[in-house]
Order: structure tokens, then C-alpha cells, then sequence
């Protein structure tokens, strides 16, 4: 099964000079953990609810500061066409729970979850990638990341 | 996998109080690298407090976390289970209530730990095919959520809610904090 079959095409953008309240707000209102920022029409980062939590309001910053300033850079990303199994495999080697989808025209066209794979794809590739995923640390970890 | 809950959770996990600032509540998920913390008032286990919630709760409404409560974005429901439960059966509670952490009460119903979907991933290849199996219930749309109007209390987005009344394991039983 392909990726296009199982991801949420419900996706929206947020630029890196937003705030984080317009974050929190977006996320809120799409139910997502996670949004895909971008600048000038590229992929420039990910920021999640807990790089908001964990380098935002634990470090005191407001609800203006800018996302650029919590975000999590270096994008992984899969394409829509790719199967499902293999990119299981991959979010479990990058240990991440959601990778933004790119058509092979490089235009993102969703975001799939774990979840997403664990209510549509195979119960052992789930496994396997939850299990990766499991594992301490990972691209959004909070204490070992080194941050520029 | 005949483990009980007590050999893979986390234990003495670090709490909040509903009197800390979020900010506070922030900085000790930053130090203890948890996304999760039991709530506490005084001796009574009274909530639990994700750093989702810190999000949709202040950083959306603009609520400012230096001076705002932990007792004003935590999440009342609370699903515990008994230490010596086997691990098979708090998976099926998780998926049962749609949660992934439960807070963990030893026979003085004090709280003694927490035990993740994660602790149980980790435990072996039992482990992790029983929390994915509770993976894709938890992330399964519910018919309840799909019912009732979006609540904007609930930034679990209704997928907490679901069980029939009075079959919840919600603090019922009132959890105490353990004592040192």
C-alpha cells in the first residue's frame, strides 16, 4: 500500500516568523502535534507541540516569540507514492512519529502518523516501528539535541 | 509476557502541583525528558498534565504560563491501574480508554508510577505487538468523538472520551500521593 493511501492531506503551513500562539491555534484546531514550517515556498522545519512546551514556555518565551526559535530543523520527509511498510521501517530508524509527504513534483500533499499506519497499515510493521520510535532519543528529543 | 505493570513502569514519577505555574510544569518536563506529569493537591492525585495540554491550553488561549495554574489546562481524567496487573491487561485498558499512560496505584492506593504505551513497547516482541494492537485502537476515530460537537475544553480532541458511564477507571478510588 502507498503512503497516498493512508496520509491526512489535512496540512497547513506555518511560516517561521509566525508565533507560537498561531501555532498552539493551528494545531488546535486541526487536532495535529505537529506543523510543517515552511519559508519562501520550501520545507524549512517542524515544530512540534513539545518544542512549543519545552523551548518555549520552559524557557520563559512568550506567546510571541517567533517559531523559528523552537522549531525543530533538518527535514525528513517521505514520498506519497513510497509503501507504507518502508516508511514504517524509516520513521523507526529515525525514531519520529510523523513525516511530512511530497509528491515527486517536491510539493508536500500530507502528513502521516504512526497512527495513520497503525489503524491502516500491517500490525507487525506498526510493531517495528513503534518499537524504533520507543527507543530513547530521536530528532525531537529535548535533552540530548544540540541546538546551533 | 507475565510481567507485571510493577517491572516496567516508571517509578516515584515526578509530579506537579495545581498550585505551579506552567512554566514550572514545563521546565520539569524539560529535566526529566517526560511529555506527562501526575497532578497533585496536596496528598489526592487529582489530574495529569501533558505538554500538549501546556499548549492548547495556554500558549493557544494566551494565557501567560509564568502566573497560570497547572490546575487550569490539566486534564482531569485520570485512568490508573493496580501495580500487579500483567502487562497484557493494562495494554487492553489503554486501548479500552483511549490513553497512553496510566497512572499506577499500589494496594494503599497510593500513586507508585506511570506505565506508557512506550514501557510497554520496550519490554520485547510481546510487548510491542500488544501496544501496537492498542496503538491502532487509541488512533481508531470514536464513535462517541464523532457525535459530539468539537469540545474546546478537550485538546484530546474527544478521543479520551468514549466509555460508557460508569465503567471508567477515573479516580474513583482517590489515589493518594505516596508519601517518602
Amino acid at each position: 500500500m502507498q503512503i497516498s493511501n493512508v496520509m491526512s492531506r489535512n496540512v497547513q503551513i506555518i511560516g517561521p516568523d509566525q508565533t507560537l500562539r498561531e501555532a498552539a491555534a493551528a494545531m488546535k484546531r486541526l487536532d495535529a502535534g505537529v506543523l510543517p514550517v515552511g519559508e519562501n515556498e520550501k520545507l524549512v522545519g517542524m515544530v512540534t507541540d513539545r518544542d512549543i512546551a519545552i523551548r518555549g514556555i520552559a524557557e520563559g518565551k512568550s506567546a510571541d516569540a517567533k517559531i523559528r526559535d523552537v522549531m525543530t530543523q533538518g527535514i525528513r520527509y517521505c514520498f506519497e507514492d513510497e509503501d507504507v511498510d518502508h516508511v514504517a521501517e524509516n520513521m523507526a530508524e529515525l525514531q519520529v512519529r510523523r513525516l511530512p509527504v511530497i509528491n515527486r513534483e517536491k510539493r508536500l500533499v500530507g502528513i502521516v502518523s504512526l497512527g495513520d499506519l497503525a489503524t491502516q497499515g500491517s500490525l507487525p510493521k506498526t510493531a517495528k516501528a513503534l518499537h524504533g520510535i520507543s527507543q530513547p532519543g530521536g530528532q525531537h528529543n529535548q535533552t540530548t539535541a544540540v541546538r546551533a | 509476557m507475565t510481567q507485571s505493570v510493577a517491572d516496567v513502569m516508571s517509578c516515584r514519577p515526578v509530579l506537579a502541583h495545581v498550585d505551579h505555574s506552567l512554566a514550572e510544569a514545563a521546565k520539569r518536563m524539560r529535566e526529566k525528558n517526560v511529555g506527562a506529569l501526575p497532578v497533585v493537591d496536596g496528598d489526592e492525585l487529582v489530574g495529569i498534565v501533558t505538554d500538549r495540554d501546556l499548549v492548547a491550553r495556554a500558549t493557544a488561549r494566551d494565557a501567560d504560563p509564568a502566573i497560570t495554574p497547572v490546575l487550569e489546562a490539566m486534564t482531569r481524567h485520570v485512568v490508573f491501574c493496580r501495580e500487579r496487573i500483567l502487562i497484557a491487561e493494562a495494554a487492553a485498558l489503554m486501548a479500552r480508554e483511549r490513553v497512553r499512560r496510566l497512572a499506577v496505584l499500589n494496594r494503599d492506593r497510593e500513586l507508585v508510577g506511570i506505565v506508557s504505551l512506550a514501557d510497554i513497547t520496550r519490554i520485547d516482541d510481546v510487548g510491542t505487538r500488544a501496544a501496537a494492537a492498542a496503538l491502532q485502537v487509541i488512533c481508531q476515530p470514536t464513535p462517541n468523538a464523532a457525535k459530539a460537537p468539537p469540545d474546546e475544553e478537550d485538546p484530546t480532541g474527544g478521543r479520551a472520551r468514549g466509555s460508557p458511564a460508569g465503567t471508567l477507571h477515573v479516580y474513583a478510588e482517590r489515589p493518594r500521593r505516596r508519601r517518602p
